[in-house]
């Protein structure tokens, strides 16, 4: 989505079309499914909607709306947005573990991992070119050999590399969730990215 | 004073970080508008940087295939 659509609605918003408000949720009712997604905690997976979060989200926005557009120093909208569903998230999954603690914590202890692939064969994946039985579950290994990489980074890193890339923040706004400026964002999220291919080859050479 | 005596090419290896930043940012922006690109073709129109690049985009390749993962596998049925 262009900026200059999202400013557009914003003006018309504060020019006091009612209609801008619903058009700019719609368009990033996806992206905070993905944020959800990425974001729960893992426990309670099978047990909150992710689409439950998103629509608190729409509703928390529609109050908060007036006071976004009067403010002097606004984020951009989307990062306005995925502040408040982090907040619901935060909060329902605190109201789900107070409640459901010890079954939750029973389930989650029979997570099973997926056994490793190598990951030459991830940095050689070309995608879309399996979709054989075979070629779907060595994606799912190699796709969780990712995910163990991700856990091995510097908290900060990681954090970087789901914003820009999993949660797909724009330079911009990534810049805006982090508080610094764009080339200083830009530079951190080449480090983090450095640092995940050193753990991806490592891995890969400790493959028999 | 190491650092002093190697000043003129820190100056060189910053710019050449920055560069290589800004070609990440291009390729994941153009990804993010849904582009299909071809990472050894994207790569190699660089070559300065060619191996390195080529190997941060695989990371990042990898990174949108996992996210599309975690989508994918949210959307299948639970099993009771």
């Amino acid at each position: 989505m262009p900026d200059r659509d999202v400013e557009a609605m914003l003006r018309r918003a504060r020019s006091g079309d009612e209609r801008a408000l619903p058009q700019i949720l719609e368009l990033y009712e996806k992206r905070l499914r993905q944020l959800v997604l990425v974001r729960i905690d893992p426990r309670l997976k099978s047990r909150l909607d992710p689409q439950d979060i998103v629509q608190e989200t729409f509703l928390h926005a529609v109050r908060r709306f007036p006071a976004y557009l009067k403010s002097d120093n606004a984020v951009p909208v989307y990062v306005w947005l995925r502040q408040i569903a982090l907040q619901r998230l935060a909060t329902v999954s605190r109201n789900h573990l107070k409640a459901g603690k010890r079954t939750v914590l029973r389930e989650h202890a029979l997570v099973v991992r997926i056994p490793g692939g190598s990951v030459r064969q991830l940095l050689n994946l070309i995608p879309g070119s399996e979709d054989t039985g075979s070629g779907r579950l060595r994606r799912q290994e190699l796709q969780q050999q990712v995910r163990t990489a991700l856990e091995l980074l510097p908290p900060l890193d990681r954090e970087i590399l789901l914003l820009r890339f999993m949660e797909q923040l724009s330079p911009h706004e990534l810049a805006a969730v982090l508080e610094v400026k764009e080339s200083t964002a830009r530079m951190r999220v080449l480090r983090a990215l450095q640092r995940l291919k050193d753990i991806l080859s490592d891995a890969d050479e400790g493959q028999p | 004073m190491m650092w002093f005596s190697r000043w003129p090419f820190r100056r060189s290896d910053e710019h050449r970080e920055e560069r290589l930043a800004s070609l990440v940012e291009e390729y994941g922006e153009r990804l993010r508008r849904g582009e299909k690109i071809d990472v050894q073709t994207f790569s190699e129109m660089h070559p300065d940087f060619a191996r390195e690049l080529r190997d941060l985009l695989l990371a990042v390749d990898s990174l949108t295939e996992y996210s599309e993962f975690v989508e994918q596998d949210d959307q299948k049925p639970t099993e009771s």
